[in-house]
């Protein structure tokens, strides 16, 4: 008898949008109610991070003073561009990983391993060439818990293919990372039930049933290997693999209308996928994989979501937006010519401060594209959601796990709005006191799991009460 | 195996802090543990016995490179069918790690969109179709013949009864599902795209379960079968297998040994011997490498060709050409170059064309893989040397030691050169002179300094900086101590190492096995180790060799918990 995921939210949501979205938006069509039931039900919330590696220039990231935030908080700091989005944002400070760097806890990995490999997960990394964390990232957590069909969280990657802990940030469990999806056209194509002809906006019914015989047998195929004696580990091998098909099962019908209009697909058609490591793509993808997670959460094909732009120690080489950079981002973040040693690159700040403010641009086109996805009841998809921005350091020439950059906005009624909060003055080098596992078991009490307390050894119970609504 | 306990706590007083005890005002919460219920009194590890096989999962989802050339050979077509397949996260240097490979989030998607893709192609062409099927009618015996023919190999092992009668409904369905109005294909395509999905297509499943009075699992022909075809070949079974299969022969060790030799013998091996020293030995490193163009300019990014080329070629010729064996791989003084990589030589580029040609090294000069271009400009800056990530190769990859990273916290740039500090070396070694360093560098400096007679892009060179060199050095490892006076002299005193020989039984048991080495394996490892000593034992005999142990003839039962 295979797992089959209750949720507390079982029934699909959708989308109900208005006629005649404005420019630029998808448009959506009103979906016929599939039954006066579903129209009484709440939305969903989501979750989704928006990963930067190498940190930040802490010197010009944040607002220049404690409190309320207004548009104006943000004018001269790389979260200008997020400035209609300030009332709506929490910036905490003084928030530092767990486990901690600088081997204060112990556990294998260097620095940037640690700062990719314990931030979703609060878990120690395993003692292998690979270093791979030993734990379940928040995302599929709350993926396994409210997601229809117990589906996977949808995990995207802007940026080369890099292996072991450094290009990894989502978790399905120890040492079970999950290869982000760099390819848009191929997210969307899934997501959609779209034909395999190019072009084709729905499934053909033929088709539907095709793959619906054909899973069918297949599911028998699975039902043998299930009642064979296979071990635990090779049984949940079995549940993924079936879950990774099972989307046939879905009625087509209800993706009507939930797409992402004619233009920006021709686009995703477009998109060179023989180029799609290069840095000549990076900014395109960076704004097409923003186009699908948006959608994605947006029509209820996932509520858990993560967005990993560049590698640890890593990233491209930024040539676009008026920046003309001679080194990757990870020299940049040291400031010096080799990515370990070299000579000092001259105004690497100012470069660094340039990266900064064009993820920030991203960062805002993403939280527009949610908010313009309306719910039916008065409310957006960013008002359910809690979208956060996460680094793999703070100060990324000290390779820094204290003081990390934090965004959250939406907040999904559990956090606080439009607020710049120092959570604690604490110094981390002398001890554990506000490790960055209560922002993540906050994050799964917003999307309504009750936790106290995830990650793992060096997690604590509880939340930061300074946050709540 | 290195432990520096000691140096984490040294680096903790080294950053003043003044409380080793981090929970003051917090304490943990304490997670309660879970009993598991008491059953059965616990088996003995069998990863642990000797000669003993470790568990392990029975269902080994073949990987990218895997799944094309099995479609190739099972249905005619498919090369870059895997272009498209979500990456697969990497485990302990090799990519084919059983436990690592999984369907999950898109890949589940892709095989679909593969499998039609190619059931497409296959029905689409009168001679891929007529190669797959027996028969030409769409008739229930026709039907019945080609799920029986094409679904033994497609699996890999004869269907059962209930398997056939599913396939043969399915076929019937062709008509109503395709709608092509040919019965016929519309049938072979619904089969086609459906067993390239199957979970029997895309794992080598163990499934046997009659333990030996050993405790132990006995695989039967077919699994046996598809162990050698994979580990030797990346692929699935050919003819000669299967038929090998049917006739019982793969459950005896003279059989074993008898298709395995075959195969060995034979150019099917070349991919995965070229593969597994191209993951041992890290070739994809040459890749976007950059250096200074007024230093070196010579050198261009395209280049990463030419040195991954020079090092397959001088693989494939000591292992496959010549048959020898670790000792060449190291120390054989020859090596490929072109016009490309001549200069970088010392030699004229005339003399070359676009093909590598072999080169006879003068005495002394350059020997084996470690004077290859790639490991030499891949472990380089700029530039410099680095005479430490050349050590930490050297140590990590062909001496099997674990050394760990840097600790954190640390500045990783090297002091600028002075009056006093001239050399790359002199560098290093103040860089690195702190005590609670010279665990790890104490092993990693000698080593990369030896290699200081090649520059940053691996031309010869007489001097750094205007300084002479220094390239003599001394390492002591578990098994003994190393003296050396430079990189050849080192080169030859690796190619005869114990620990050498261990460390490259080890890697090529994780490759062919995929899998961690256990406890059980100690004594498949010894003894290769000890034949490894011999020149003339070459990779097509420790592949043979590696068809002996129990380990690749049974599994363990399986893990209770």
């Amino acid at each position: 008898m295979h797992r089959h995921t209750q949720t507390v939210f079982g029934r699909r949501w959708f989308l109900r949008g208005a006629l005649g979205a404005t420019v630029g938006l998808p448009f959506l069509e009103s979906l016929a109610p599939r039954s006066a039931r579903a129209q009484a039900l709440t939305p969903p919330k989501r979750f989704l991070c928006f990963f930067n590696c190498n940190g930040v220039n802490m010197k010009r990231f944040f607002p220049s003073s404690f409190g309320a935030l207004t548009p104006e908080s943000f004018v001269g700091t790389a979260l200008e561009p997020l400035s209609a989005f300030a009332p709506r944002s929490l910036i905490p400070r003084g928030i530092h990983a767990v486990p901690r760097g600088y081997n204060l806890d112990g556990g294998a990995g260097d620095d940037h391993a640690k700062g990719m490999g314990h931030k979703l997960t609060a878990q120690f990394l395993a003692d292998t060439p690979d270093e791979y964390a030993l734990g379940i990232s928040v995302d599929q957590a709350i993926a396994n818990a409210v997601n229809p069909q117990g589906r996977q969280a949808l995990t995207l990657r802007v940026g080369r293919k890099k292996d072991g802990v450094l290009g990894h940030i989502s978790y399905t469990g120890p040492q079970e990372p999950v290869t982000g999806e760099n390819n848009p056209w191929l997210a969307y194509q899934d997501f959609m039930g779209l034909g395999t002809e190019a072009g084709e906006s729905v499934i053909p019914d033929a088709e539907a049933l095709r793959r619906r015989s054909v899973l069918d047998l297949v599911n028998r195929e699975f039902d043998d290997l299930r009642s064979a004696d296979l071990s635990r580990s090779d049984q949940q091998k079995i549940e993924a693999h079936f879950d990774s098909i099972r989307d046939v099962e879905v009625s087509l019908a209800a993706s009507v209308g939930c797409n992402l209009g004619a233009a920006t697909e021709a686009d995703l058609l477009a998109f060179e996928t023989v180029n799609v490591d290069s840095d000549s793509e990076f900014a395109r993808l960076t704004r097409l994989q923003i186009d699908v997670i948006a959608l994605s959460l947006a029509c209820d094909h996932t509520r858990s979501a993560t967005l990993q732009i560049g590698n640890g120690a890593g990233g491209p080489i930024f040539t676009w937006d008026g920046m003309h950079h001679k080194y990757n981002h990870h020299k940049l973040s040291h400031g010096t010519t080799l990515d370990d040693g070299g000579d000092e690159v001259q105004g690497y700040e100012q470069m660094l401060f340039d990266i900064d403010t064009w993820h920030m641009k991203q960062f805002a086109y993403l939280l527009t594209r949610l908010d313009a996805y309306q719910e039916g009841d008065g409310t957006s998809v960013l008002d359910n959601s809690v979208i956060v921005y996460a680094n793999e350091l703070s100060d990324g020439r000290a390779h820094d796990f204290k003081d990390l950059p934090w965004i959250i906005v939406g907040g999904a009624g559990y956090f606080k709005q439009g607020e710049y909060v120092q959570v604690t003055e604490y110094d981390p080098m002398r001890g554990i006191e506000a490790p960055h596992n209560k922002l993540l078991t906050m994050f799964m009490n917003a999307v309504g799991i009750p936790t106290t307390n995830f990650g793992g050894e060096k997690s604590l119970a509880g939340e930061f009460e300074l946050l709540k609504a | 195996m290195l432990l520096i306990p000691a140096a984490g706590l040294l680096l903790v007083l080294l950053f003043g802090c003044d409380s080793a005890a981090p929970r003051a005002a917090n304490p943990i919460e304490p997670v309660e543990p879970v009993e598991p219920e008491p059953s059965e009194p616990a088996r003995p590890d069998p990863g642990t016995l000797e000669n003993g096989v470790p568990y392990g999962t029975r269902l080994q989802r073949l990987t990218h490179a895997e799944y094309e050339r099995t479609v190739t050979d099972l249905l005619g077509v498919g090369e870059g069918s895997s272009g498209e397949f979500l990456d697969d996260p990497s485990f302990s240097g090799f990519d084919n790690n059983a436990d690592g490979l999984r369907v999950a989030g898109r890949l589940g998607r892709d095989y679909r969109r593969a499998a039609e893709a190619l059931a497409r192609e296959v029905v689409g062409s009168e001679e891929l179709l007529a190669r797959a099927l027996p028969c030409d009618d769409p008739s229930v015996e026709c039907a019945t013949e080609f799920v029986t023919s094409f679904g033994l190999r497609a699996f890999r092992r004869p269907l059962r009864e209930a398997e056939i009668a599913r396939y043969v409904a399915l076929f019937a369905e062709g008509p109503e599902l395709v709608q092509s109005g040919a019965a016929l294909a519309d049938g072979a395509l619904l089969v086609i795209e459906t067993m390239l999905q199957s979970p029997n297509f895309l794992y080598r499943g163990e499934l046997s379960t009659e333990e030996d009075g050993e405790g132990f699992i006995p695989l039967n022909d077919y699994e046996i079968a598809s162990r050698l075809s994979y580990m030797l070949t990346a692929s699935m079974p050919d003819a000669e297998l299967f038929r090998a299969a049917a006739a019982g022969e793969l459950t005896t060790s003279e059989g074993i040994r008898a298709q395995a030799e075959r195969l060995a013998a034979s150019a099917a091996i070349r991919p995965r011997v070229l593969d597994f020293h191209e993951q041992w030995l890290d070739l994809k490193a040459y890749r976007e490498l950059s250096k200074d163009a007024e230093l070196f300019p010579d050198f261009s990014p395209d280049l990463a060709d030419d040195y991954i080329g020079e090092a397959r070629r001088f693989v494939e010729h000591v292992t496959l050409d010549e048959g020898r064996g670790l000792v060449s791989l190291l120390s054989a003084p020859y090596g490929f170059v072109n016009q490309r990589t001549a200069p970088f030589y010392g030699l004229d580029v005339n003399e070359f064309g676009d093909e590598f040609s072999l080169v006879e090294f003068a005495d002394k000069e350059r020997a084996g893989i470690l004077t290859g271009l790639g490991f030499l400009s891949a472990h380089a800056y700029t530039t410099d040397t680095s005479p430490i990530h050349r050590g930490v190769f050297v140590l990590r990859r062909i001496l099997c030691e674990a050394i760990p990273d840097p600790p954190g916290g640390i500045d990783l740039t090297l002091p600028e050169t002075t009056d006093e500090i001239v050399t790359t070396r002199d560098q290093v070694e103040v860089h690195t002179a702190a005590p609670v360093c010279a665990t790890c560098h104490s092993l990693i400096n000698p080593i990369g300094f030896a290699f200081e007679g090649f520059d940053a892009v691996g031309a010869a060179r007489d001097s750094d900086n205007g300084a002479p060199l220094d390239t003599a050095g001394s390492v002591e490892l578990s098994t003994g101590t190393l003296e050396f006076s430079g990189a050849l002299d080192l080169i030859l005193q690796l190619s005869e190492s114990e620990s050498v020989r261990g460390c490259y039984a080890k890697q090529w048991l994780r490759y062919a096995y995929a899998r961690a080495e256990a406890v059980s394996d100690a004594q498949t490892l010894a003894a290769l180790a000890e034949h490894l000593a011999d020149d003339a034992y070459s990779v097509r005999e420790l592949l043979v060799e590696l068809t002996r142990p129990r380990a690749f003839t049974h599994r363990a039962p399986t893990e209770q918990d």
